[in-house]
């Protein structure tokens, strides 16, 4: 009896010192941090062939600490997480955890896109099969860069990975467009229409692929203004007064074609259905 | 050979009643039970992320094994004075030594096939329930289990090296381990001094060395495969086949070396 209550006694002592351990720890938790790493060759050499556990224990240091954080990032932090998201692609170059955190992190600070573009290359060099991966790439080229030529050619790769993203065709055409390649949209759209079952989608394709045939038609026109009178056209409206053409095609979209400061052609619908816009608004 | 057969036999099962054994295989099961938690927390591949744990855990596992029993499998019988009944023995000692090493050769492959049972099962579930971006390929999962065994056998080879020289137990442990990270890393040491241009710095000397023991070491990293069987990766045949072949080679000439050490070895 006397021995179990002493028992119970150090019982009583071991809670009530682990209660006051806990408060104390609590009252003095450290930020977390992330790991001390030397070069990514070194690391590499001392995993001692466990470079697969080792890049995922990084990543869930890296990813531990972006979670503690009560603020965004600062640029000190993304910068340290570039180097060990660098160091987790580097030891383990399949590893998509890594890519996919490097992406969400990295990509809103601009002067980090071009180390970032470095890791995403690193993954499409390895992951040939995933579509995520020049979906970042070219997300970031023509979104962050303004790219828009290097945006299509590494969006229509991850549509090719995935032609279940039915959303892309529409998307890379239009970037084509926007980085002066009409031509360009009209091939991709073509073969994506003739490799797309019938319906809605196809239909879609087909709305964009005829507008773009307009675009493309005037500028050809623009081309001949250009060589019959040796300078350029203010509007569109000087291609018809020139007697180039008899009228400005109808944009399939609703809306009307003009020419901008920059002597590129361009809608008012910006190839979205204006019918549908004002009916939907109620315009 | 049914002397060489009863020594096989003996070191098997002083291996499974061995209790630093015993106990390795255990923290191996138990490791084995944390995949789950370990790979939760992924946010893109749980099911790769489980694989890899699991084979690095086997690999851990295996190695530990290794240099345990290899460390113990002739200072033991020395400590026991077992090795004065068996020198007395008709039996010479390469006979002697062979049965040893094929005895922890046989205790590793029942270790390793238990523990990858186990992963098989460990990552087979969270595959169900976490699709992983390609299908797992089981064949190479059994072709990764066979490179690694080789690769441990390798390990084992150069523990038995040590045992056949060394006075003490602890001296092939450490050596054996040291061995280990050197072959698992000479191969990138290698690389990097060949490829990259601030390597040029560094002393033709240190370069020398770093160069001579990627030739002289075994090079490990060569049989390390678990990345074709995390990502589904297409498995080189004609590699796999070189690479068992070389640790083929590589642990015949060392158990060739250590039975001639052995054979020549004071054990009074």
């Amino acid at each position: 009896m006397k021995r179990l209550s002493v028992f119970f006694l150090i019982l009583a002592l071991c809670v009530l010192s682990f209660i006051r351990v806990d408060r104390l720890r609590k009252a003095r938790t450290l930020p977390a941090k992330l790991m001390l790493l030397p070069s990514k060759e070194m690391t590499r050499v001392i995993s001692f062939g466990n470079e697969l556990l080792l890049a995922q224990l990084i990543f869930y240091n890296s990813m531990f600490f972006a979670g503690s954080l009560d603020r965004p990032p600062a640029m000190i932090d993304q910068r340290e997480l570039y180097h060990t998201l660098d160091a987790v692609t580097y030891l383990d170059p399949y590893n998509m955890d890594g890519y996919y955190f490097a992406q969400g992190v990295l990509s809103w600070n601009r002067s980090l896109i071009g180390p970032l573009d470095t890791i995403l290359r690193r993954g499409m060099a390895h992951r040939t099969w995933d579509w995520y991966l020049p979906f970042f790439y070219g997300f970031n080229q023509f979104y962050f860069l303004k790219n828009s030529k290097e945006g299509a050619i590494y969006l229509k790769k991850a549509y090719l990975l995935n032609p279940e993203n039915t959303y892309l065709p529409t998307l890379i055409a239009r970037l084509h467009y926007q980085a002066n390649e009409t031509e360009v949209a009209i091939a991709f759209l073509e073969e994506i229409i003739r490799t797309t079952p019938g319906g809605a989608l196809q239909e879609w394709m087909k709305g964009r692929l005829e507008a773009f045939r307009i675009v493309s038609f005037l500028e050809a026109a623009l081309v001949r203004y250009q060589e019959r009178y040796k300078s350029r056209p203010q509007s569109l409206e000087e291609l018809v007064d020139g007697k180039i053409l008899r009228a400005i095609p109808q944009d399939p979209y609703g809306g009307e074609f003009y020419l901008d400061e920059k002597g590129r052609i361009g809608t008012t619908s910006k190839f979205t259905d204006v019918h549908k816009k004002s009916k939907g608004s109620g315009q | 050979m049914s002397e060489v057969g009863a020594i096989v036999r003996v070191t098997f099962l002083g291996g499974i009643r061995d209790r630093t054994v015993f106990g390795i295989f255990i923290l191996g099961l138990l490791l084995m039970l944390t995949v789950p938690i370990f790979s939760y927390f992924s946010m893109r591949q749980t099911t790769e992320v489980a694989a890899g744990y699991s084979l690095a855990v086997i690999s851990v596992i295996g190695l530990l094994l290794t240099v345990f029993m290899g460390g113990n499998l002739i200072s033991r019988d020395i400590d026991r004075k077992a090795i004065h009944t068996v020198v007395t023995l008709p039996i010479s000692r390469t006979r002697y030594l062979l049965g040893k090493f094929i005895g922890l050769a046989l205790l590793l492959l029942i270790s390793l096939l238990i523990l990858y049972l186990l992963a098989a099962v460990a990552v087979y579930f969270t595959s169900y329930q976490y699709p992983p971006s390609r299908p797992l390929q089981w064949e190479t999962y059994l072709l990764v289990m066979i490179s690694e065994y080789m690769m441990l056998l390798v390990i084992s080879a150069m523990s038995v090296l040590f045992t056949s020289f060394a006075t003490s137990t602890f001296l092939p442990m450490a050596l054996t381990l040291a061995v280990y990270c050197i072959g698992q890393s000479t191969a990138l040491v290698k690389d990097y001094l060949d490829k990259a241009p601030e390597a040029k710095q560094i002393s033709s000397l240190v370069s020398f060395f770093a160069k001579g023991s990627y030739y002289i070491f075994p090079n490990l990293s060569a049989f390390d495969m678990k990345n074709a069987f995390v990502y589904s990766l297409p498995m080189d045949l004609q590699y796999l086949l070189t690479v068992l072949l070389y640790g083929l080679f590589y642990l015949s000439v060392v158990i060739f070396m250590a039975t001639y050490f052995f054979s020549r070895r004071d054990l009074t």
